[in-house]
């Protein structure tokens, strides 16, 4: 139980500072690439709500130590966002399957979105600041980047840990006889 | 349902904390604290990032070197006559200098800072450095490059890193003036996208393409002459109280990993 902490919170130190230093210094298309609300996805789906929350909020507080530009008050985002991605995932999304694992990354990125907007307008009103929001492209290519780190992700953690293989009994006669 | 309830709560309540402490400034120490042990990890990942990111966008087009090749070699021509006059007013500058001293009285110290990391938004060009409050830096810094071209201001500090406004940045505002020319000409402001504008200039003034941009000395902590870029093509109509100009900035600040931030001897920490 103490390992799997410390490998969260070591995992959380090396993906967020991936994201914060490493990708930003790539040229696009790698420079989309935002790990941290993926992998939390991952947490979440085998079934680790408290890592991932953990992680995710971890994550955040490192991104706002290295934040560029203006920075998004990460560790309140990622946690509520990743909070929120708990709950569907035990009451709307309850199955365990690449669908739905692509279906919270995406809501969970979509809800950055709208945080991320939001934010700015909130600080161009307030503070009469230069309204900033990134172009729709961009976080559409970070939503590709996502889906394609949970899908590998997924697939991964079906071959290597089995953990999501629907196995039947063959004494089990489905048909009642 | 109701254990839901209650750990939901148990967030929202964590994050309201966590958020007061953060507005209020009492987490502060924490991520200085933070940072302290963190900066040599941003480091190495920043050190592989640039080595990745040279082996990623490979060698240039060969069409696109034949343009650059050509574009360049125009440019040279017309600067080559620039170059006899700067020339000749250099070795007279030496002369002066000399005599008053002028090094030693308003000389500038550089503070080599590496870039830890680049906002991803092609928008907003910022980057971090890892410099910051400790090593005597300042909000208002100029920053340079290679053999002191302007690229930015220190336009966020903290204790061991700060954030460098680029000129492109949409937020960048920079006096400018032409080189050879004591007043203001006009003022550099950011487009985003390595894009870069000359603005309000007086329709009187002199402006042509090639003409090299410099600062304009009139902000407290960026001294003059530091070069900013060339001047691609002037817009206005003559009628028009000001025109505009489309700058090309002489430092590709994409590939630039280590900079200098100039600090003004009235300034160097005793």
């Amino acid at each position: 139980m103490k390992k799997t902490w410390i490998i969260t919170i070591i995992f959380a130190i090396l993906v967020s500072l991936l994201e914060a230093t490493f990708f930003t210094l790539l040229p696009s298309p790698w420079l989309y690439i935002h790990p941290v609300i993926a992998f939390s996805v991952l947490l979440v789906v085998l079934n680790k709500p408290k890592e991932a929350f953990v992680f995710a909020a971890l994550s955040g507080f490192i991104l706002d130590l290295f934040a560029v530009s203006g920075g998004y008050f990460s560790i309140a985002r990622l946690s509520l966002i990743i909070a929120f991605v708990i709950f569907l995932s035990q009451s709307l999304f309850t199955n365990r399957s690449i669908y739905a694992t692509v279906s919270l990354v995406a809501i969970a990125r979509v809800l950055d979105r709208i945080w991320i907007t939001v934010g700015e307008v909130l600080k161009r009103v307030l503070f009469k600041s230069n309204l900033l929001v990134d172009p729709l492209s961009s976080t559409v290519i970070i939503l590709v980047w996502d889906i394609a780190i949970v899908a590998i992700g997924f697939i991964l953690l079906v071959f290597f840990t089995r953990r999501m293989k629907i196995k039947l009994s063959k004494d089990l006669n489905t048909y009642g006889g | 349902m109701l254990l839901r309830n209650k750990i939901g709560l148990f967030v929202l309540i964590g994050v309201l904390l966590i958020s007061i402490l953060k507005i209020s400034g009492l987490l502060q120490p924490i991520e200085a604290a933070a940072r302290v042990v963190l900066l040599p990890g941003a480091h190495f990942f920043a050190g592989i990032g640039f080595s990745v990111r040279d082996s990623l966008i490979g060698p240039p087009d060969l069409k696109f070197l034949k343009e650059r090749n050509q574009e360049l070699e125009a440019r040279f021509v017309s600067m080559a006559v620039d170059y006899v006059k700067l020339r000749a007013l250099e070795e007279e500058n030496k002369s002066l200098s000399a005599l008053i001293k002028f090094t030693q009285d308003s000389g500038f110290d550089y503070v080599p800072a590496r870039i830890i990391s680049r906002s991803s938004d092609p928008t907003n060009a910022s980057v971090l450095i890892d410099k910051g409050a400790k090593d005597g830096v300042e909000t208002g810094m100029a920053v340079v490059v290679g053999d002191g071209i302007f690229v930015g201001k220190i336009t966020s500090l903290m204790q061991r890193v700060s954030i460098v406004t680029l000129i492109s940045d949409r937020t960048s505002r920079v006096a400018a003036a032409s080189v050879g020319r004591k007043n203001l000409l006009g003022l550099v402001e950011g487009r985003g996208n390595n894009v870069a504008r000359l603005t309000l200039v007086p329709q009187g003034e002199s402006l042509e393409p090639d003409d090299v941009i410099v600062t304009a000395g009139t902000e407290d902590k960026v001294p003059a002459n530091l070069a900013i870029g060339l001047v691609n093509e002037v817009e206005g109509k003559p009628t028009d109280p000001f025109k505009n100009a489309s700058l090309e900035p002489l430092a590709k600040t994409d590939s630039v990993d280590l900079v200098l931030i100039l600090m003004p001897s009235a300034l160097r920490s005793q």
